[in-house]
């Protein structure tokens, strides 16, 4: 089942020609608009969650971007790079939003449950990765974790995208899997 | 436990967040046409600062609306506001102003210049006061100093005779402020005339008009469009201004020399680069060096010729990696490439340093041998400068080994029978000795080996199953 599961979120992210897709949300298409949502919207709001650290906040920048790309269509060039322009407003959303909140308020056990949709399988395992993504790992490891590991990104354009050098992308996500495999191993997150 | 089972666990935990649904209003404003100024929604932010905002007309019963969520719709031209003038650094600052030049409002235009306006006092001030107060500001609070020192005034009037003639008051304002902070300015100022593409611009970017004017300025004056609206939206004032060193901008005044000093240096660039070809200052011709800019990231870029060959290189302004590396010789299709995938297509003439290490801004005397290597394919990666000084490549063997030879060390070493597989290689210097790090993977298994460059020793490597 979990293979099953995660070759259906590969190709929902993968299938889509998402430069057709911003062609036609640039023409008044919702049709498309919802389909590019459907696409691209769960990973988006993953590296949102993952930046920002607060539900409510991730689903500010996931409409907030998805309407910026809206208006961005109009001067949009397709260049087979959809997915980075789309990552990079998302990124300046959620940078946006981390300047004007004053202090980030610490996670609980109780937020993470309530981000989980329960119609989706989900192992301890997966719950575990996630939990420890989101509170074990420094916000640069997280990110590039999950720009990576979720997301679909080489290293090379998760380094464009956050503005590093891709060394350092590259060290700092073996050190991010390190951490998360001592977690897994052992079973928890204390 | 493996690296690609710790990535399915990620992917999997991300994969279950529930996620809330496209709101009507975002499927509403696709179907707007011609597009509009967005409305952005913000929604709790939205709330929470408009009760903020309308906490703060109650207790200083003042018109000032500090509303940043409304930050990307156009300015409020009241009816008696003639000028707005902006004040970009990274903290973004609108002056409304009417005909008599007093000022009537102060706006900021994203987060840092709600931080700056918080600090300023700008009611009863002139113009030129109350750019003083905010250019203090902006000093005081880090914005400006000796490693970023450009601003960017932009004037939105009719008037263009009035607009060029308030260009250049301000622009000496803002110099002269910053001198008596002992701060040596630089200024890039213009003319704004409001359109619906530059508003769908800024508002899609969330960045002030001004600014968005200045991008769009740049990309028209690059004909090659080798840059896009996205890449230069993200950079500080700062690193426009060194863009715009070698761009004749007609409509955008300049005065002063915007701050290197955050960035490594032309001479670390260039020898970074010199590096990576392994070759000399000496042995090539047409060297330049000149600011550019590669997917938002400032950078160098940095050419010059050896023996009839081409080659073009990004160096990344702040710690010298190598972004991209392009090389084309005489009689040959032009050949463009990451780091990561530099292909040598032909034998290679290889220059190599005898010192170990050089400082950055000197040159090594070199020796020179000629590989002759056949034309074969190599995959490097890019290599990163970290240091003060450019450590070159050791020369204590006779013949160092070549990235092609490493990869066909590994490869064999790993009974690959196929030697056209992809492979990653990186150069490491460890200690003044350079080392071939090569990552493939081949039938489900992720290889990784350390390959001594000076005499192809495998010095370590692991095989792990990608189940």
């Amino acid at each position: 089942m979990l293979t099953v599961y995660l070759t259906s979120v590969a190709n929902s992210t993968a299938s889509p020609d998402l430069d057709d897709l911003l062609d036609r949300v640039r023409q008044g298409d919702r049709d498309a608009l919802q389909r590019l949502y459907e696409a691209i919207s769960k990973e988006v709001y993953g590296y949102a969650l993952s930046v920002v650290q607060n539900e409510h906040d991730a689903q500010d920048v996931l409409q907030d971007s998805f309407l910026s790309i809206v208006h961005g269509t109009k001067t949009y060039r397709p260049q087979g790079k959809a997915k980075a322009w789309i990552y990079t407003i998302v990124h300046n959303r959620c940078v946006q939003v981390l300047r004007t909140r004053q202090k980030t308020t610490p996670l609980s056990e109780e937020d993470e449950q309530g981000w989980i949709d329960d119609r989706i399988p989900c192992t301890t395992e997966d719950r575990l990765a996630l939990s420890a993504c989101m509170n074990r790992l420094s916000d640069e490891e997280r990110q590039i974790v999950v720009l990576h590991a979720v997301s679909g990104f080489r290293h090379r354009e998760i380094a464009q995208i956050l503005h590093l050098a891709l060394p350092t992308v590259l060290s700092k996500y073996s050190r991010a899997l390190k951490k998360l495999r001592v977690i897994l191993e052992k079973g928890d997150t204390a | 436990m493996k690296k690609r089972q710790i990535e399915q666990y990620v992917q999997h935990g991300f994969g279950a967040l529930s996620v809330p649904p496209l709101s009507e209003e975002v499927l509403d404003a696709c179907e707007e046409s011609p597009p509009s100024p967005p409305k952005i929604t913000h929604f709790r932010r939205y709330i929470a600062m408009s009760v903020a905002a309308a906490l703060v007309l109650t207790v200083i019963g003042g018109a000032m609306i500090s509303h940043f969520s409304r930050r990307d719709t156009p300015l409020p031209l009241a009816s008696k506001t003639e000028t707005v003038v902006s004040l970009d650094v990274n903290p973004s600052v609108s002056i409304s102003m009417d005909k008599e030049e007093t000022v009537l409002e102060v706006r900021a235009l994203n987060a840092d210049g709600e931080a700056i306006l918080a600090k300023t006092d700008w009611k009863d001030r002139s113009l030129n006061d109350t750019v003083d107060a905010l250019v203090d500001s902006m000093v005081e609070g880090g914005y400006l100093s000796d490693t970023a020192n450009s601003v960017l005034i932009t004037i939105d009037n009719d008037d263009d005779t009035y607009a060029q003639t308030l260009q250049q008051q301000l622009t000496d304002e803002v110099i002269g402020t910053m001198a008596d902070k002992q701060v040596e300015g630089a200024v890039l100022s213009q003319r704004v005339v409001k359109d619906d593409e530059l508003k769908a611009l800024a508002d899609a970017h969330g960045i002030s008009l001004g600014k968005a004017a200045l991008v769009r300025r740049i990309l028209e004056a690059d004909p090659l469009q080798t840059k896009t609206f996205e890449s230069l939206a993200t950079l500080p004032i700062n690193d426009l201004h060194l863009l715009t060193e070698k761009i004749a901008l007609p409509a955008v005044h300049g005065r002063g020399h915007a701050s290197e000093r955050a960035y490594i240096g032309r001479e670390r660039a260039t020898a970074a680069a010199l590096a990576h070809a392994t070759l000399t200052a000496d042995a090539v011709t047409e060297l330049e060096a000149e600011w550019d800019c590669e997917n938002g990231v400032l950078c160098y870029e940095v050419e010059f010729t050896f023996e009839s060959t081409e080659y073009e290189y990004l160096v990344h302004a702040v710690d010298g990696t190598i972004l991209k590396a392009e090389k084309e010789a005489d009689d040959r299709p032009e050949s463009t490439v990451r780091p990561t995938e530099i292909r040598t297509t032909a034998p290679t003439k290889v220059t190599i340093p005898t010192k170990a290490s050089v400082p950055a801004t000197t040159i090594a005397p070199v020796t020179t041998v000629t590989s002759t290597t056949p034309a074969t394919s190599t995959t490097m990666k890019s290599t990163t400068l970290t240091t003060t000084t450019v450590v070159a490549t050791t020369a204590t063997k006779a013949m160092p080994i070549t990235a092609e030879q490493a990869r066909e060390i590994a490869l064999r070493h790993a009974n690959v029978p196929d030697l056209s597989i992809r492979v990653d290689i990186r150069t490491r210097n460890q200690g003044g000795h350079i080392r071939y790090a090569l990552e493939f993977q081949y039938r489900g298994v992720e290889y990784e080996y350390l390959i001594d460059a000076a005499n192809g020793d495998i010095l370590s490597f692991s095989s792990e199953r990608d189940d």
